[in-house]
């Protein structure tokens, strides 16, 4: 029985929504441009940054999986945000990648690829991006609904009610008033995230206290709850995909170099890349934890269940009335932030790059926000569709990881080769291209059929994973070797 | 490892506590300052 009360928490989550539909709305009046729209006029300082960035890379998807992780896999089920915190500090200090691409003054990856490797690459690289992107962002809405029905006590029949209400919410401001009325409402929802997810903490690690938690993952996991080279579900591959995989996030994961190409220059966006590193680490281990104290309190998962909701169950019975309104406020504003910037980041890339060879001309501001207003919504329908008909095999984090590996191995390849890598030319980014896609597109096919997913289950994710980053090498090293030298250039 | 999870998951929550206070105190004015500078070119 959840300890959600309708009145009593009901009011606190209605009094955040209130906030938040508000503060979006307003600033809408701000957009004149398309330039406003999809960047904030490139207007945004380091602590709005900070803020933004940290809110949109937290959703009720991370709270969900990283708890998963923490529940199935102990301690070191927090190992991806230790690789996604030291990627992010190290890109952050030397600017590597981050800062050519910022100089550029390009709104997106692919439009900075068109300088390089010509328009038939930024138009196809758009597509890969939009594809790998949405496939992963599909099924935030449907776990969403399901973290709240769990914690509120409510009856599963209303998932697709409370993912409609929810995705209109975001929606409706998010059409109406771009990253303007993202960057603003994401500082309000980073505060209230923030405070939820310090609260449930300190009450889990004063009630529940650090020796039974510590007992949990010893007793369930052993060793292996502690260092994942020594967890049979983990082992070298999975680390080597972890790295890979949140390195090339950080690098090219569209709602994140959003934050990157909207800071008012390179250095504000490096700053804010090493300064918020380390929320990468909060932003695992603090669900992790929670994900232990589900396995502390309500035991190891029966055949059959589901692992993933076990932390919410344990949540609707752990938190007092008052503090549980404060949590699902924390988790609304957490899961709004990251809907309305993945739609806005996904929608930016279709409109600049994949539009592109459509528009004759430079349209006029109203009518590029008007299409820019008709892909978010067009967006949100299909998060709701595919929200309603796929279903997850295994865990969630891999699936999200394997998905955008669609896109993060071919585009990290490119923008490395771009930045640095003088012989890399058209041919090699149509390798890189093809190649990373390939893969796992490949894998998420076989999954799905009968005949093949018994071998795809062998071969496992995390290979899948390390196969798309090397295919994706190998297609670019071998395509720009393989096409003849322009003369003009080999004199150069 | 037990210590060093322990002592990770304390560090999460002191710097996230300082990182909250930090960001909601300086993001509020960096959110009015950029308002503003939109107001100005507009004007």
């Amino acid at each position: 029985m959840s300890h959600f009360h309708p009145w009593i928490d009901g009011s606190i989550v209605g009094l955040y929504l209130l906030g938040t539909m508000v503060a979006g709305i307003w600033v809408r009046r701000y957009v004149s441009k398309v330039e406003h729209f999809l960047v904030a006029g490139r207007e945004m300082n380091l602590y709005l940054g900070i803020a933004s960035l940290a809110a949109t890379e937290f959703g009720i998807i991370t709270c969900m999986y990283a708890a998963e992780a923490g529940y199935t896999k102990g301690f070191a089920g927090a190992t991806p945000g230790i690789c996604q915190a030291l990627a992010m500090l190290v890109i952050g200090l030397t600017g590597f990648c981050v800062k050519p691409l910022r100089a550029s003054g390009a709104m997106t990856l692919p439009e900075l690829f068109e300088n390089r490797f010509g328009k038939r690459v930024r138009w196809l690289a758009g597509v890969v991006i939009v594809l790998g992107g949405l496939l992963n962002m599909g099924v935030f809405l449907k776990i969403g609904g399901d973290f709240l029905c769990a914690v509120c006590g409510w009856n599963p029949d209303y998932l697709v009610l409370v993912m409609g209400v929810l995705l209109l919410l975001v929606a409706i401001y998010t059409i109406l008033g771009g990253m303007l009325s993202v960057l603003v409402t994401d500082f309000l929802q980073f505060i209230i995230m923030s405070a939820g997810l310090l609260v449930v903490t300190l009450l889990i690690l004063h009630h529940v206290g650090w020796e039974r938690l510590e007992e949990a993952v010893r007793v369930n996991h052993g060793e292996g709850g502690f260092n994942p080279l020594a967890n049979p579900t983990m082992g070298w591959s999975y680390l080597i995909f972890q790295i890979l995989g949140n390195t090339a996030a950080t690098l090219t994961w569209q709602t994140t170099i959003s934050r990157l190409l909207s800071s008012k220059d390179a250095a504000t966006g490096q700053r804010i890349y090493s300064r918020t590193s380390f929320f990468f680490v909060c932003r695992w281990l603090i669900p992790v934890l929670w994900g232990i104290a589900a396995l502390a309190m309500l035991g190891p998962a029966k055949e059959g269940e589901a692992t993933l909701m076990a932390m919410p169950q344990f949540l609707a019975t752990f938190l007092p009335i008052g503090l549980m309104g404060l949590m699902v406020a924390a988790m609304l504003a957490a899961d709004m932030s990251t809907d309305s910037s993945y739609m806005l980041g996904w929608g930016s890339v279709i409109y600049n790059d994949i539009l592109a060879p459509f528009r004759k001309g430079r349209w006029p501001e109203a009518r590029a926000i008007r299409w820019n207003r008709c892909i978010v919504a067009l967006i949100g329908v299909y998060l709701f569709v595919f929200g309603l008909l796929y279903e997850i095999q295994g865990d969630v984090w891999s699936y999200l990881l394997l998905s955008g590996s669609v896109y993060l191995s071919s585009m990290s390849v490119l923008l490395i080769a771009c930045c640095y890598w003088k012989r890399a030319n058209s041919w090699g980014a149509f390798g890189a291209i093809f190649g990373g896609a390939l893969v796992p597109i490949l894998f998420l096919s076989f999954e799905k059929m009968a005949t093949t997913a018994a071998w795809a289950a062998d071969f496992g994710k995390d290979n899948a994973g390390i196969a798309a980053f090397a295919a994706a090498t190998t297609g670019m090293i071998v395509g720009s070797l393989i096409k003849p030298r322009n003369p003009d250039q080999t004199a150069s | 490892m037990s210590t060093f999870w322990h002592l990770l998951v304390w560090s999460c929550v002191v710097w996230y506590s300082t990182i909250t206070i930090l960001v909601a105190v300086r993001g509020w004015k960096d959110v009015v300052g950029m308002l503003k500078r939109l107001r100005d070119a507009e004007d």
